[in-house]
């Protein structure tokens, strides 16, 4: 599915967007889950009456308001699975290294020119003219 | 080749010398795999060959001592 937030390509099995950590507020996942009205305690489908989840805040004042079950992990970030790799720099920085190692090796293993200063007339520029007597 | 050989050592004195060597006496041509004469190897100021060829062409003579002075 597409994040609202930040238009990117994200599952649609998490509550909060893979990228950008914001939540998905479509129909199929609701970061909030709606208590009953009237109600002091959630009535979370699926769970007996009195029966909280673990993320159930402390009824303390300065917490959201009684009847909302804020999920954990709202901000946090989901990593590994899903994420396309061209996202990551790794393959890009990977890519690069090799092939600078490979350019670094071709250089290396240049066969080098032999030199023979011994054969120079007075350590200038020098023609050897090879003959023969016959 | 030895006159043109020689008018060239003579037009570029100073600047790229002449070293002759009998293939059939020095080590040396084995080191450049001489196998026709006459046979002539440019090097630069390092020792480190830049030319080699064989034949009597003068104009690829001039040519190894224009590369090989730099001009």
């Amino acid at each position: 599915m597409i994040c609202p937030h930040c238009n990117a390509e994200t599952s649609d099995m998490m509550n909060v967007c893979e990228l950008c950590g914001e939540p998905l507020n479509n129909g199929v996942s609701q970061p909030y889950v709606e208590a009953a009205p009237g109600d002091a305690t959630a009535q979370v489908h699926g769970l007996p009456d009195g029966a909280a989840p673990s993320e159930w805040p402390p009824s303390d004042a300065g917490l959201p308001p009684a009847g909302t079950v804020r999920p954990s992990g709202k901000t946090r970030r989901v990593s590994g699975a899903g994420r396309p790799w061209y996202l990551s720099p790794w393959p890009y920085l990977v890519g690069i290294a090799i092939v600078a190692a490979v350019a670094a090796s071709l250089l290396l293993l240049r066969p080098k020119a032999k030199a023979y200063p011994e054969l120079l007339v007075n350590n200038q520029p020098t023609l050897l003219n090879f003959y023969t007597d016959t | 080749m030895a006159p043109v050989v020689d008018g060239l050592e003579a037009e570029y004195s100073g600047k790229v010398g002449v070293r002759d060597i009998n293939a059939n006496l020095d080590e040396t041509a084995a080191k450049f795999d001489i196998q026709a004469v006459p046979t002539y190897v440019f090097l630069d100021s390092s020792g480190r060959q830049i030319e080699q060829f064989a034949g009597g062409d003068p104009e690829k003579l001039r040519e190894g001592f224009r590369k090989a002075s730099g001009v």
